[in-house]
């Protein structure tokens, strides 16, 4: 083990920063988008139109079933060739990182609308009906009251789906990035694929994963403890 | 038909050629691949991660007894520790990183050559046994203190009490855990593509280099097959739970 030649020395050193900051990067977007796309799709499951439901049911139902790495796989190699066959249109280059996202998001927000529908389901139906007492419309209800409540109630598990985006960006080995659009595990691919040496960018990046890992949880568990205080209070 | 030679090769491996088969191994192990050997890893390795899911549970909910020396508090303390860094050393890493490493590290270090499918077995397991010992603990919390008394005061032995009492409890409490990991695992083979082991997205891929046929038919057949067979599993899993909630409840 010769972590000195191998991780702290240059260019490898700069490859591996440049992949913890794609990491992250993917982690944030995937956060981002898949939580739009969730929240759209649990409106969807709770709405009373039929078509939607079954709809969000099926979309909850495909998405949690199927793994990412065939999922990307699928975006990345066959998209463009359906697009070019079903449009005419050749699909632009260069769209492994987009497409990238798009999978990963496709894949989280699947459980995020599950986790949603569990926080709005967690907040008691006397709210809404107080809420319709004092003459509130159906949107102020579901924003000011319900939605507020059901996101604390639901924090934890979002910060579980933060920690679980940032360890499901080590996927994007099985597609071919550009260089500078690697996370790390790719970076410790593109290192041993000069070196030969896999154990010491592998067991740097292990240890890079567990510290922000522990990092998030400890974040995501203090903001969640203030916000679990709110929520009793207000009761 | 083409269509069906992809799904027969996708369900059952790509053929070895014979040139390719090593006499020292046997060959059926040479020759099983496609989602016939992503559903086999998964069961091998959920019956194997059971044992030390267990073991890693009892190290994690070890208690001193109270009037236990100073001495054997320390070594439990350190068994405790030994147990909760394992475990979330195991799930704060990328299942990608555990494979990598386990593929790699042992050539590299020690200059030893193991068949692919056994390190992947040994992944699955590692992996498995992390999130099996948390449902463990949480089907042993769930047998509440008064069932066991009464059954001692009943006259009932520690083993009878385990198997009668403790066991249909657990196992209960557990099933919905060990099908999601189940389910998670089986999910979670497709990673074993980047090592190369014939397992389904690995055989799709082959696939895609060697025949004319378009890559979205042979990608969405694979997204297909691993969301039948997971829904499956899913549903076989329900209606089994529900037995048991049924029975549980009488």
């Amino acid at each position: 083990m010769n972590f000195a030649k191998y991780v702290f020395s240059q260019p490898y050193q700069n490859w591996l920063l440049n992949g913890i900051v794609m990491m992250l990067l993917i982690a944030a977007l995937t956060t981002i988008f898949s939580i739009i796309l969730g929240f759209s799709i649990s409106f969807l499951r709770m709405s009373k139109n039929k078509f939607s439901k079954w709809f969000s049911s099926v979309y909850i139902t495909f998405f949690r079933n199927i793994p990412p790495v065939p999922l990307l796989l699928f975006l990345v190699f066959a998209l463009p060739g359906l697009f070019k066959a079903l449009t005419g249109i050749n699909f632009p280059r260069d769209m492994e990182f987009t497409l990238l996202i798009t999978g990963l998001s496709l894949n989280t927000s699947a459980y995020i609308a599950e986790i949603i529908r569990s926080g709005v389901r967690g907040v008691p139906s006397s709210m809404g009906d107080a809420g319709r007492v004092l003459g509130l419309s159906p949107s102020t209800i579901n924003l000011k009251i319900i939605y507020p409540q059901a996101l604390r109630i639901v924090f934890p598990a979002l910060g579980t789906r933060l920690i679980h985006n940032m360890k499901n960006s080590s996927i994007a080995f099985v597609l071919p990035l550009a260089v500078g659009n690697m996370e790390i595990t790719g970076q410790a691919g593109r290192i041993a694929g000069q070196t030969f040496a896999w154990a010491e960018p592998l067991i740097f990046s292990a240890i890079v994963y567990l510290a922000f890992s522990l990092i998030i949880s400890v974040i995501v568990n203090f903001t969640g403890n203030k916000m679990q205080a709110k929520v009793m209070t207000s009761r | 038909m083409i269509f069906f030679e992809i799904l027969k090769t996708l369900i059952f491996g790509y053929p070895v050629p014979p040139e390719f088969l090593n006499s020292s191994y046997p060959e059926w192990i040479q020759r099983i691949g496609g989602l016939h050997l992503s559903v086999w890893i998964t069961i091998v390795s959920l019956i194997l991660a059971f044992p030390i899911a267990f073991f890693l549970a009892q190290l994690k909910g070890w208690t001193p007894a109270k009037n236990a020396n100073i001495f054997s508090k320390i070594s439990i303390k350190i068994a405790n520790f030994f147990g909760y860094s394992f475990v979330e050393i195991l799930r704060g890493i990328p299942v990608m990183i555990l494979v990598l490493v386990i593929f790699f590290l042992p050539y590299q270090l020690l200059e030893i050559r193991i068949p692919a499918i056994l390190l992947a077995i040994f992944a699955m397991t590692l992996y498995a046994s992390a999130y099996l010992s948390e449902v463990f603990r949480s089907g042993e919390r769930a047998v509440k203190r008064e069932l066991t008394d009464s059954a001692l005061t009943l006259g009932l032995s520690k083993f009878q009490i385990l198997i009668h009492i403790k066991f249909p409890i657990i196992w209960a409490v557990m099933l919905p855990g060990l099908a999601s990991i189940a389910i998670t695992i089986f999910k979670d083979t497709s990673v074993l593509t980047v090592v190369g082991v014939a397992e389904m997205t690995f055989t799709s891929r082959q696939i895609i280099v060697s025949s004319p046929v378009s890559h979205a038919i042979i990608l969405g057949t694979v997204i297909i097959l691993y969301f039948v067979v997971g829904s499956l599993g899913a549903l076989m899993v329900s209606v089994l739970e529900k037995s048991i909630n049924q029975r549980m409840l009488v």
